[in-house]
């Protein structure tokens, strides 16, 4: 009889009970990359996605991010590792590097170029390490980006190429780039620098060359250093473009490159399945689809360049 | 009282719950059945309208899918369109440069457009990612995209993966003019994920692309399309890329993690792809949950009421019956004035009343029943008493089997004391009169053995046994003048008498008398009880007779058992031996043994003189068995003639008896007094008589005359058995000394025959060689048949020599190595002239590669060349031939002719001496028939075989099987 009444309570608790709510859980996310501006970007495309996908900070998501120059970067790696975060979002290949040497077990979601040449990733279809996220495609778009700057200013003859000393393929580059200098009757030269104090020195070398237009290679650091460079070029009369779209508006000639909002977007979904559970190794890296291109109408006035229609018509984003 | 209490107790534990548990799940049972029958009935309705409504939404999800992505491509493809039907796009490649820029501006999944010219000549690529190029002027002519274009005008290429991880199509398309070229545009299809990602199945459903061969194209999992995911092998993939068909019903599947979703597929026309859209089943059958946890639910408090009513119902209908089943424990354990308290007012109380109404009767009933008991218990221990008594007179009667007196004693004691009678007395008919055998109580004096009791219907006991009924005289001094003979009426403390006849078959066998001092009549059962004493008297008495003859007949049965051995044991000790000494000697041993008589002695009967003679004896005094053997016993006036003549035994039991015999004073003088005599006759032939002497006067009793008798009749075959076998044995020897006389004249005569014979051949020979001067042509024939004839008489002689020779044991094979085909080639030269002169064909077979053979050579060439002579001699036309194999480590020689053959019946006999086929042509041919014997001797001296195979008219062929090796066969032998 008690028995009786025992087992149908037991019975009536389970259905009640079916509906239970799991527990909630804090991730921990962490960011390493060499350069601070990109936090902005980061905190606008990256944080907004995440927390569309259900990680919010001030919820279930803990951020620890940090910023420094290349030298720094095994030390602040180390930092992260301690924390023990559930993922890391390493921005540069040279966060990568840090990252990986920091610690054996974190999932790292790169945000840099040439996963499988670096090798970090097995093949893009199927990494199988411990690294996955976006590869930005760089040294070949350099060769593309030396050909648009060209289609704006037809009439020169000399080129010179901005590389960092850190950056990856730079051997690529000066051999595609000298190829279709050579096929367009340009002269080029290739301009190393390791910090943002060898900026000036590398300037004054492009005039004496009697550079007319500038390549600024895809790199992190340019990235950072945009508005310096910017300033640099004006200063030396030179023509340039810039990785990124958005460059064109901080004071690059043209910005032309993956759609960096596309990119990190993608980073944030990395970083979501990451936490869900999935292993990096499984995640396919991801190449960017979308390009944008960028001009700065105001330097362009200012070098006394004409934009030729065509460009306009290809342009995502035209600064005033 | 206590015990079966316990016991119900425990019972009622037992049971107790169980009826209240039967009502609560018999109310569960209904209730709940109802409910789950009409809940499950819903629920399969529900499910399959579910499943219904739910798969057409997922056809429907899944067209629309297929629209959405179809519009896509649609999109990209009119976009293309739009550079190719330009005005200007035949004009400068620049122009088309900026069209195509456009164009990647307009479309971006769009990476690369280039422009083939009529010829298939790439003029122009612009690219998102690499340089522009102009006027490469690659050959594309033969590639598809060219072909296909210029043929369809719109192409699509299959699916490919660029760096083995983004999926890519081309898309070409050929211009509106004549010589126009083809518009070739690289799409990167992660653009369709946008469409895909956008298509909203439910909660967590999806729809993704797969291609012809199940390649993933689109998902909204963007790196499965990354990773190049083969889907063929999820059975909804499977299936639609088999079926081909569009617009298949919706079906349960899998997802790629083995999940099972229910799933519905479209295809997208241009492509030859399929979209599918899936969606969690667990997603898609939630309502279905939903209502399955309502019904559930519904059918658990339903439950819950009807164990609550069977709960409430259940106490009601169990109270009562429980206090009726302790109220019927208590009377069931003894408490009969226990009464059960039920206030219900419907059956139970009824139920209740009754019981208490059973109760009342039961103790009422209770008490009548213990007076029973007891009387019975009394009744059963008188029983008791009579039987134990009955029982103690069994176990004298089985103590001592055969032993009457105790038995009775016991029966005398027992009557006594059961029937309540101060004395007892047992009495047996006895030639006519009552004899006492037994008694009890009474003085010892009164009765003793020799006590005998007329049998008179004056007394009580005689007349018991003459009206062979009980005699009961209440008082018999009252009675005295019916019973004036009773020897009551000499004792002063004998008042009531009681006699009982002993009957058994109906015929009185004695009486029991059973005697009161005082007048108390004996009470039926008393009575009774002694007519059973009686019986047992009768079984005991019968017992004890029954045992005597058994007794006498066993001992009977093991004489006649023992004389059978002896007679057996005789009959087989005579006919053990066939020697007539021994015989004889057996033969008068065992009579002795059989007459149990000291001596034993067989006569001869000598019909010439019609005398008998003593033979042999055993047991008689050597002087005795002497005066015996001299004397003869006449046939006619002795006791051995008249047993003869009559064939019967005659016996004399003392020999004193007897006047004038002559053996009468001998037997007496040697201290025997009586004989038997036994007369040895068969078929009417009187061999003697077979005498038995015994040194006690006395009568041979009847069965040792029989045995005798019998022993006499066996001895007689035995003797003669031997006599006839000792006439044989004599015979034979002599025939064998005849036999071998015989032989030794044979072999000495021919041997003289032979030397003078030689001579005569040796001069005829020299004669008619011319040594003695030249002969006249007359007398040299005469010569020559005088030879001829010679060598022939030389020839039997010879023969016969060897004949005598082998019959007196003489003749002895020279065994050495010899070639049996040399052998056979011998023959054949000697006999060839013969067949010659006779125009027969003479034939020598013999096998190649003969073995080397070992026997007497001179002796076989012997055998062989009778046979070829005979063969020769009667054949008249044809041919002889002889033949020789090795078979089985034998030899195999044949002679076979074309002869007149032999009959069957002779065929046997031409082996044997002197023995001929005897018709008028072997005449004719002479000869002694000697031949085939000794040519039988020596084949079978070597140890093998000669015969013959024939039929007349047919030729002959006689065959001989000899071991090849002669001593190799004696060895075995």
């Amino acid at each position: 009889m008690r028995r009786l009444a025992a087992i149908m309570l037991f019975l009536l608790a389970l259905i009640a009970g079916h509906h239970a709510a799991a527990q909630d859980r804090i991730f921990r996310l962490a960011i390493l990359s060499p350069n601070p501006t990109a936090m902005e970007a980061i905190r606008e495309i990256v944080l907004v996605q995440l927390a569309r996908l259900g990680f919010a900070e001030g919820k279930n998501l803990k951020l620890d991010a940090r910023f420094g120059e290349v030298e720094a970067l095994p030390g602040l790696a180390q930092e992260l590792a301690s924390l023990e975060p559930d993922a890391l979002f390493a921005s540069s290949n040279a966060s990568v590097d840090a990252a990986l040497a920091a610690t054996s077990s974190i999932p790292i979601v790169m945000f840099g170029q040439d996963p499988v040449g670096s090798g970090y990733a097995a093949s893009l279809a199927r990494p199988g390490g411990r690294v996955t996220g976006v590869a930005i495609l760089t040294a070949d778009l350099d060769v593309k980006r030396l050909e648009l700057l060209r289609d704006v200013v037809p009439a020169a003859r000399r080129a010179a190429v901005l590389l960092h000393s850190t950056g990856r393929g730079n051997d690529v580059r000066e051999k595609s780039m000298g190829d279709l200098a050579s096929r367009a009757g340009l002269t080029i030269s290739f301009h190393s620098v390791a910090r943002v104090q060898d900026y000036p020195a590398a300037f004054a070398a492009m005039r004496a060359a009697g550079a007319e237009l500038l390549v600024v290679s895809a790199n992190t650091h340019f990235a950072r250093d945009v508005r310096t460079l910017a300033e640099l070029a004006r200063q030396a009369g030179l023509s340039t473009v810039c990785e990124w779209q958005e460059m064109a508006a901080a004071g690059c000639l043209l910005g032309y490159g993956p759609s960096r909002t596309e990119l990190y977007r993608l980073s944030a979904n990395y970083i979501a399945r990451i936490f869900r559970g999935a292993a990096p190794g499984d995640l396919p890296i991801e190449q960017p689809a979308n390009f944008e291109l960028g001009v700065n109408m105001q330097v362009a006035r200012a070098l006394g360049v004409t934009i030729p229609t065509t460009l306009l018509l290809r342009a995502d984003e035209v600064t005033e | 009282m206590n015990a079966p209490a316990a016991t119900t107790k425990d019972e009622m534990a037992r049971h107790g719950g169980k009826l209240f548990r039967k009502y609560i799940l018999l109310f569960v049972a209904l209730v709940g059945g109802t409910l789950l029958v009409n809940g499950a009935l819903e629920l399969w309705f529900s499910y399959q309208e579910n499943k219904q409504a739910l798969a057409r939404i997922q056809q429907e999800k899944a067209l629309a899918a297929a629209a959405r992505i179809e519009q896509f491509l649609d999109e990209i493809t009119r976009q293309i369109g739009w550079t190719t039907r330009a005005q200007w796009s035949r004009t400068v490649l620049e122009q088309r440069r900026f069209e195509y820029l456009q164009l990647l501006r307009q479309a971006p999944a769009v990476t690369e457009v280039s422009h083939l010219d009529a010829q298939g000549r790439e003029e122009l690529r612009v690219s998102r990612l690499a340089m522009d190029v102009i006027g490469s002027g690659t050959d594309f002519s033969s590639d598809p995209k060219f072909i296909e274009a210029r043929a369809r005008k719109t192409w699509f290429s299959p699916v490919y993966f660029r760096k083995e991880s983004e999926p890519y199509i081309t898309v070409a398309l050929a211009g509106t003019g004549r010589d126009s070229g083809v518009t070739v545009a690289e799409v990167n299809l992660k653009f369709i994920w946008d469409v895909i990602s956008r298509i909203k199945v439910g909660q967590a459903g999806y729809a993704y692309v797969v291609d012809t061969r199940g390649l993933l194209i689109a998902h909204p999992d963007i790196g499965l399309v990354l990773r190049k995911t083969d889907f063929s092998t999820l059975p909804q993939v499977e299936a639609a890329l088999a079926a081909k068909a569009a617009g298949a019903q919706a079906i349960v599947g899998r997802d790629s993690a083995g999940r099972q979703v229910l799933t519905a597929h479209a295809g997208i026309a241009p492509l030859d792809w399929t979209v599918f859209v899936d969606m969690p089943l667990t997603e898609a059958f939630a309502p279905l949950y939903a209502s399955t946890q309502r019904t559930a639910a519904l059918i658990l408090l339903g439950l819950v009421l009807a164990v609550g009513a069977g709960l409430l119902l259940a106490r009601r209908m169990v109270v009562p019956i429980q206090a009726l089943q302790a109220g019927a424990a208590r009377i069931g354990g003894g408490d009969l004035r226990h009464r059960i308290e039920v206030k219900t007012g419907d059956e139970l109380e009824a139920l209740a009343d009754q019981f208490n109404r059973m109760t009342a009767q039961l103790e009422e009933s209770y008490a009548g029943l213990e007076r029973k008991v007891q009387e019975r218990t009394d009744e059963l221990a008188r029983s008791v008493e009579e039987l134990t008594a009955t029982s103690e007179i069994l176990r004298v009667i089985a103590s001592s089997p055969g032993k009457l007196q105790p038995v009775l004693q016991a029966v005398a004691e027992n009557a006594s004391r059961l029937s309540e009678a101060d004395h007892v007395t047992i009495h047996r008919v006895d030639q006519g009169e009552l004899r006492f055998v037994a008694s009890h109580g009474f003085r010892k004096d009164r009765m003793t053995e020799d006590t005998r009791l007329r049998i008179a219907p004056g007394a009580v006991a005689g007349r018991a046994v003459i009206e062979r009924r009980n005699v009961h005289v209440p008082d018999i001094v009252a009675a005295r003048a019916e019973y004036p003979d009773s020897p009551a009426h000499r004792y002063r403390d004998v008042k009531t008498v009681l006699a009982v006849p002993l009957m058994r078959e109906g015929i009185p066998i004695g009486v029991i008398v059973a005697l009161r001092a005082e007048v108390r009549p004996f009470s039926e059962k008393q009575i009774d009880l002694v007519t059973s004493f009686a019986d047992q008297a009768v079984i005991a008495i019968e017992n004890a007779r029954l045992l005597d003859e058994l007794q006498a007949r066993t001992n009977d049965l093991m004489r006649s058992v023992e004389e059978l051995k002896a007679l057996g044991e005789v009959g087989r000790a005579v006919s053990s031996t066939l020697d007539l000494k021994t015989v004889l000697e057996t033969v008068v041993a065992r009579g002795a043994t059989l007459g149990e008589a000291e001596a034993c002695s067989i006569y001869r009967y000598r019909a010439a003189h019609k005398q008998f003679k003593l033979w042999h004896a055993a047991g008689l005094d050597p002087a005795f068995a002497t005066t015996l053997r001299a004397l003869d016993v006449r046939e006619d006036e002795t006791l051995m003639g008249q047993a003869v003549r009559a064939r019967e035994p005659v016996q004399l039991a003392d020999l004193r008896a007897l006047s004038n015999m002559p053996l009468r004073d001998a037997s007496l003088a040697a201290g025997y007094h009586s004989v038997l005599i036994v007369p040895l006759v068969r078929a009417e032939r009187v061999f003697g008589a077979l005498v038995l002497n015994r040194r006690h006067p006395g009568e041979f009793s009847n069965s040792t005359v029989n045995l005798l008798r019998t022993f006499a009749s066996q001895s007689i075959l035995a003797i003669q058995n031997a006599q006839l076998f000792q006439e044989i044995e004599d015979k034979g020897r002599q025939l064998e000394i005849a036999s071998q006389h015989k032989s030794q004249f044979l072999a000495n005569m021919s041997h003289e025959l032979r030397t003078p014979l030689n001579a005569i051949l040796g001069y005829t020979e020299l004669l008619l060689d011319g040594l003695y001067g030249k002969l006249g042509e007359k007398a040299q024939g005469v010569l020559e048949r005088v030879q001829s004839n010679g060598k022939h008489l030389l020839g039997l002689i010879n023969d016969v020599l060897d004949l005598a020779k082998i019959e007196a044991g003489q003749l002895t094979l020279t065994v050495s190595d010899y070639a049996v085909g040399a052998i056979v080639q011998s023959v054949v030269a000697a006999t060839e002239s013969l067949a010659k002169a006779k125009g027969l064909e003479l034939r020598a077979e013999v096998a190649p590669a003969m073995p080397l053979g070992c026997g007497d050579e001179r002796r076989l060439t012997q055998v062989l060349l009778n046979l070829v002579g005979n063969a020769i001699k009667f054949t008249d036309a044809g041919s002889v031939t002889v033949s020789a194999v090795a078979r089985d480590g034998r030899f195999k020689l044949a002679v076979r002719d074309t002869g007149p053959g032999i009959a069957e019946d002779d065929q046997a006999r031409i082996f044997e001496e002197f023995q001929q086929v005897d018709n008028s042509s072997t005449r004719k041919k002479g000869g002694t028939g000697l031949g085939l014997a000794i040519s039988r001797r020596i084949i079978e001296m070597h140890g093998g075989t000669i015969t013959v195979e024939s039929e007349l008219g047919a030729g002959a062929t006689f065959r001989i099987d000899i071991p090849i090796r002669v001593d190799d066969a004696r060895e075995v032998a």
